[in-house]
């Protein structure tokens, strides 16, 4: 009921200009000079293939392109860096054993060096004695590493179960959604009327059933306890639509939709368990469910779900439960394509049929169609951009984990100069160089997959608890190939993307400059260079996600911080339903409620209670049409619609609803007098904007062929019924007394805490009949709280992976200024012998960290200004580029940044002159 | 310096510039080996072997006029370099003179 109504956009409509993050890669990637030719190209043949291909196959082509340039280019600098160094190739491909102190150098017999193979064992076997050497690197290297990729394989698993993977139905690609439009609005739900109109005359659907939640848990007795269990109605035809066979007994026969037939059920295989003990007996046993006897028929297989919660299914019949009324919509519709029928042509059938009842029902059906659409991704569409963004965020933190990681390898690089000169020396070319460090990051890449992926493992648990996908039914995803193919894809990319900037830096050697300069650490300019734009990068990538993660916290307080139009602290919620063949008569049911109210506003630390039939924000809601009979709709439009609610005396008193002219509604309301109503603000001020509403009527369509006419006797402040990000609707409340359904909720307002009181409810409902049970007890905050629970997991996960990245980030600056300090110590302790205090010697540290940071700011308020746009959806009430948001977080970055920096100041004012020049 | 000899992609390449003619810019040019070889290659490839062949002196290049449908960009013209020439004659030779008495079996 409260499911987005968003509409599909259409691949194939926009614009056709090629992908914008791929030109800019390869604008990146070519040289200069010949940058326009190639984009021209690529563009010409694009705008071709969007003309014959369609635009994704376009998009998807350049891409394909795009890699190849990558690839491609990668490849050729890697051959054109080896002929730079390669000189004299003929002596100079065979290694001749030498003395030096750098590692030991193994002979190669000239013929081995055509046999990659063995070449390549040569490098592992090197590589694996280089990193077990130096055990405390390679560890926090896998560490960092592991963490990245096991939290991207735990994201993929649960993308990948979400969004790619078939539905748990049989040809599940022939099942559709069917979804009513009015104009150019979507809603989830259809009419009976329409459905079997429907049903009856399409020719592209092999079945099309109907289903829809009861509208609350139903109570079941005859066991120890009264229990409440929630179930749905469906169409006899829904379980053959989706393909699916009870585990035990049987479907619904087409007999069981007549209203005239026995009382059936299908129950859950959980359900099945609970009350059953998985007895085979359960078929055929008798469930009391609402008061009436009726017989189990089936037990579904474990795991089966459909959109609702549910451990009962019963039939749905015409002229039962929410049929009947063209007007009304209460049906979810899902479908199954026949064999070889495409969803153009089983809709185009469809719209045949919409036409035809357009001009049958005019009233009901002027602007009304049906749409469908394919089942998967209409019932996916809700997360599709949570995943995504999480998916995006998770990508950064890690993109930050390789850039520390190749930082590291640089700095381990300056180190092993020696080593990579001697082997230079000693005849290894450059291409050799780089095949052995990229080696080494691959092995270490492979170690961090292997870790990672056990961590995503139990990363996925996590992830699936803290994640709303309870509508699609996905308890457990385990370990998939997928996913498996994942994790091994994404180590490969992740050592080429750490391994090939310090492989290919640390391959340039220079045998000449690095032998002579003897053992001072003068080397690795340029490498410094690299590792200073690595951190530029870190810094800029991690404020990104902060600054990201900055709008999502602030849009969420504000969604906190909404008034929702009544007072959710101190406040109790549950719900009480009376069976309806004890309480047939409405007056025993208003009887039994006002009752039980007084005795509950007797239980001590009770301020007040309150009876409705929907909460707000807890419940679903009902709406129907309601207009001024004095002013009626003009020709052709239809009236908007209001929400109604029915309450006894005293529910906006217990809420805190203002009621802000005239009054509640009272017991004298009672059946048989004048039907009165207590309208909103906002629905006020749309019927009757000039005049005082109240002693003014309402007409409210309630599916006859004339509207009640009520007497509007009150007007209340507005609530936020559906949600805290919604805007409130026209809302209106009857009196319970004059149509007075099964059952109500309770909201009662305590002194202390609002649990203090549930036993208390709980015992004197008990003593007023055994057989009702207390249900959904839960305190409005909790209720609020799981309301907005998908976007504090959101909030919180990308916090999270922020405070990772800055974490990161502030390592990567710590570890190239405190390099920068070593290298420089030489020069410190000079400039310190020569009488430079301590304050300078911490600002030539500090300009140094601090022009990093100060690149990486720009770039990263840059970059954020373009991307966070992309949330902006995921926002309530903040813009995506919000200044303050801005402003503050990079402040809170600086203060990080500057507390990284102020260590390997600190230690370079701490400088002993006499002891870095004697080491000289 | 060893005899320079050409790959068959270059081979390719070269052919067809001379098959496009005046017109032979990368697009065309890939077209036309598609056409002739049935073979797909990639814009990074074709444009690689270009600046290969440049790099060696064997193709000479033009920046021309720009279009509406190529986002305003220009386009590169490249001409085969006479240097070339021996060197696509002979490699054209070598391999006639390869298949020379060779049948294969069907």
């Amino acid at each position: 009921m409260k499911d987005p109504d968003a509409t599909d956009p259409d691949p194939r409509t926009g614009h056709t200009s090629p992908p914008r993050l791929a030109v800019s890669l390869l604008a990146r990637i070519l040289p200069r000079r010949t940058n326009h030719e190639v984009l021209g190209d690529l563009e010409e043949v694009y705008a071709g293939r969007v003309t014959s291909f369609g635009q994704l196959a376009a998009r998807r082509w350049y891409w394909g392109q795009a890699l190849r340039f990558v690839t491609g280019l990668t490849a050729k600098s890697l051959t054109d860096l080896r002929s730079k160094f390669i000189h004299t190739p003929d002596w100079h491909s065979q290694e001749t054993p030498g003395r030096s102190s750098g590692p030991r150098v193994q002979q190669q017999p000239p013929h081995r060096r055509d046999f990659p193979m063995s070449t390549l064992m040569h490098d592992v076997r090197y590589a694996v004695r280089t990193l077990v050497k130096e055990p405390g690197f390679s560890l926090v290297a896998v560490l960092i590493l592991a963490l990245g990729i096991g939290a991207n394989v735990a994201m993929f698993s649960v993308t990948d179960a979400v969004l790619l993977r078939a539905l748990p139905f049989p040809e599940s690609d022939r099942l559709v959604l069917a979804r009513t439009t009015y104009g150019e609005g979507l809603a989830w739900n259809v009419s009976s009327p329409d459905y079997y109109d429907y049903r009856d005359q399409n020719q592209g659907l092999e079945s099309l059933a109907a289903v829809r939640s009861f509208s609350g848990a139903v109570t079941v007795t005859g066991g120890d306890e009264p229990e409440r269990v929630p179930g749905t109605l469906v169409s006899v035809n829904f379980f053959p639509t989706l393909g699916v066979q009870p585990q035990l007994g049987r479907r619904f026969t087409a007999e069981e939709a007549e209203l005239s037939a026995s009382d059936v059920v299908i129950i859950s295989h959980g359900y099945w368990q609970r009350r059953f003990g998985g007895s085979p007996d359960a078929v055929g046993a008798t469930l009391v469910i609402d008061g009436t006897p009726v017989t189990v028929v089936g037990v579904m297989p474990a795991g089966f779900y459909f959109r609702y919660e549910a451990d009962i299914w019963g039939p749905m019949r015409d002229g039962g439960p929410y049929t009947g009324v063209r007007r009304f919509h209460n049906w979810t519709l899902v479908g199954r394509l026949r064999q070889d029928m495409s969803l153009e042509r089983a809709q185009s059938d469809i719209d045949i049929i919409s036409a035809q009842l357009q001009a049958a029902y005019p009233d009901s059906n002027d602007d009304k169609g049906l749409r469908l659409f394919g089942l998967h991704g209409a019932l996916t569409q809700g997360h599709r951009d949570m995943l995504f963004l999480l998916m995006g965020a998770i990508g950064l933190v890690l993109l930050i984990a390789c850039g520390n990681v190749a930082s590291l390898l640089l700095a381990r690089c300056s180190g092993r100069t020696m080593e990579l000169s001697v082997r230079s020396a000693l005849g290894a070319s450059a291409t050799r160089l780089v095949r052995q460090l990229l080696t080494e990051s691959a092995l270490l890449a492979l170690a961090a997959g292997i870790l990672g992926t056990t961590l995503a493992i139990w990363l996925q648990r996590l992830l699936i608890t803290f994640m709303p996908l309870d509508n699609l039914g996905i308890q457990e995803i385990g370990i998939s190939l997928p996913m498996l193919g994942f994790a091994l894809l994404l180590s490969a990319a992740t050592a080429l993307v750490f391994g090939v900037i310090p492989a290919v830096s640390g391959a340039r050697a220079n045998p000449a400059e690095d032998l002579k300069g003897g053992t001072r650490a003068s080397a690795g300019g340029g490498r410094t260079r690299l590792r200073s734009s690595l951190v530029i990068l870190q810094v800029a990538l991690s404020l990104m996600l902060l600054i990201g993660a900055g709008l999502l916290i602030r849009s969420f307080a504000r969604l906190r911080a909404v008034d929702p139009g009544f007072a959710a602290e101190r406040l109790l919620t549950a719900e009480v339903s009376l069976p309806v063949s004890e309480y047939q008569d409405p007056q025993s049911r208003v009887l039994f409620f006002t009752g039980l109210l007084q005795d509950i506003r007797a239980i001590p630390g009770v301020l007040a209670v309150g009876a409705i039939n929907l909460l707000p924000i807890r419940d679903s809601y009902s709406n129907v049409r309601a207009w001024d009979p004095e002013n009626p709709p003009a020709e052709g439009t239809r009236p908007q619609l209001a929400e109604q609610r029915g309450i006894l005396p005293g529910y906006f008193e217990a809420m805190e609803i203002p009621i802000l002219a005239g009054r509640d509604v009272a017991d004298s309301d009672e059946q048989g007098m004048q039907f009165v109503l207590v309208i909103s603000e906002t629905m006020a001020r749309g019927l009757f904007p000039d005049v005082n509403p109240v002693g003014r009527q309402v007409a409210v369509d309630v599916g006859g062929e004339e509207p009640a006419i009520a007497e509007v006797v009150g007007v209340t402040g507005d609530v936020r019924s559906l949600s805290l990000g919604a805007e409130p609707p026209r809302q209106m409340y009857y009196s319970y007394r004059q149509a007075a359904f099964s059952g109500l909720r309770l909201a009662i307002r305590t002194q202390g805490s609002a649990t203090a009181v549930t036993n208390a409810v709980r015992r004197v409902l008990q003593a007023r009949d055994s057989d009702i049970p207390l249900a959904g007890v839960a305190t409005m905050e909790n209720v609020i709280d799981r309301s907005i629970g998908g976007t504090r997991v959101i909030a919180l996960t990308v916090t999270l992976f922020s405070s990772i990245a800055v974490f990161l980030a502030a390592i990567g600056l710590y570890s190239v200024l405190a390099y920068y300090v070593t290298q420089r110590s030489h020069e410190i302790g000079i400039r310190i012998a020569m009488g430079a205090t301590g304050k300078k010697v911490l600002q030539l540290v500090l300009r140094r960290g601090l022009a990093l940071v100060a690149g990486g700011l720009v770039i990263g308020v840059g970059g954020a200004f373009g991307v966070t746009r992309l949330i902006q959806q995921q926002l309530f009430n903040v813009e995506a580029t919000d200044p303050v948001t801005f402003v503050t977080v990079s402040a809170l970055f600086v203060i990080i940044a500057v507390a990284a920096c102020l260590v390997p100041a600190l230690r370079a004012v701490r400088t002993d002159p006499v002891k870095t020049l004697q080491t000289e | 310096m060893a005899k320079r000899s050409l790959g068959e992609f270059e081979q390719l390449v070269l052919l067809a510039i001379l098959r496009v003619g005046e017109q032979a810019y990368a697009v065309p040019m890939m077209s036309e080996i598609e056409r002739q070889t049935g073979r797909s290659v990639s814009h990074a490839a074709v444009y690689i072997a270009l600046r290969r062949l440049e790099e060696k002196g064997l193709v000479t290049s033009r920046l021309a006029e720009s279009t509406a449908e190529r986002g305003g960009r220009g386009k590169r013209y490249y001409e085969v370099h006479r240097a070339a020439i021996p060197l696509l004659r002979e490699s054209r030779a070598a391999l006639l003179r390869m298949w020379d008495g060779v049948e294969l079996a069907k």
